[in-house]
């Protein structure tokens, strides 16, 4: 099984705001960035599942741009039915820093297939 | 000579023929029963003998479902039907393979099974299958080694 987690992550919340692993790879904002550690779960007949807490970060110098970034992701990813992937949101956090507003939501994701 | 130490998926125990689907853990226990006894000759020191052995195997595995009518594996309602079985029925081939080791088996009757199962988000519910060796359990001519 190959992970796939960031890569279906990307494909849903690419198209409400540009959507970036590990660090953003633009200064315009608005822009998101997603952190991951995927651990493989085995059986004695190979992996079965690979999971993940996800960190997303909306960042915007404007706070109702990145909470209705944060919202329209959110929404996104409740509404994903894709049966390979189980998303589960645990938390949500928000900060300013230097003029700068990030708001982190937390998922937990499973991939089994 | 070369050493190896095989991983653990090279090691499996097959149940009339088939692993568990979603197997884990395949534990083998070989306990030595033992007879005392003490002469006059054995000038007070008692004397331990083997008579048999106690050959235990605990399987366990992730509860699987096959939807396929004809299982390459045992899933979870097959485990269920041969732990439920009684009589001549009840006695199942069992083999323990090594990959590059040899190969042993016998005969064996289960002699438990469980599954755990909880509601927390994400959990993998288990089954556990104890099996116990019912006669001979050796070196099966023609095995790995």
């Amino acid at each position: 099984m190959t992970e796939n987690i960031g890569k279906h992550l990307t494909d849903i919340c690419d198209f409400y705001v540009p959507f970036y692993q590990s660090e953003a790879e633009s200064d315009v904002y608005p822009y998101a960035v997603f952190r991951h550690t995927p651990q493989e779960h085995s059986t004695k007949d190979g992996v079965y599942k690979i999971t993940s807490e996800v960190s997303i970060s909306v960042y915007s110098q404007d706070f109702d741009e990145a909470q209705a970034k944060a919202d329209a992701i959110r929404a996104a990813l409740d509404a994903d039915n894709d049966p390979r992937f189980l998303i589960h949101f645990l938390r949500q956090s928000k900060q300013r820093s230097e003029d700068v507003w990030s708001i982190e939501l937390v998922y937990y994701v499973k991939q089994t297939a | 000579m070369a050493i190896t130490r095989p991983e653990g998926y090279n090691i499996s125990l097959t149940i009339g023929g088939k692993t568990l689907l979603g197997r884990t853990q395949e534990d083998l226990s070989i306990a030595a029963v033992t007879k005392t006894s003490i002469t006059k000759d054995d000038l007070g020191v008692q004397q331990e003998q083997v008579v048999r052995h106690d050959v235990t195997f605990k399987v366990a595995a992730l509860l699987s479902l096959d939807s396929e009518t004809t299982h390459s594996k045992l899933d979870r309602d097959d485990v269920i039907a041969l732990a439920l079985a009684t009589g001549s029925s009840a006695v199942v081939a069992v083999q323990y393979l090594c990959t590059g080791g040899d190969t042993y088996g016998g005969s064996a009757i289960i002699t438990g099974y469980s599954e755990s199962s909880s509601g927390e988000v994400d959990s993998d519910s288990t089954i556990s299958l104890d099996l116990k060796i019912t006669g001979d359990f050796a070196k099966v001519t023609g095995g790995n080694g």
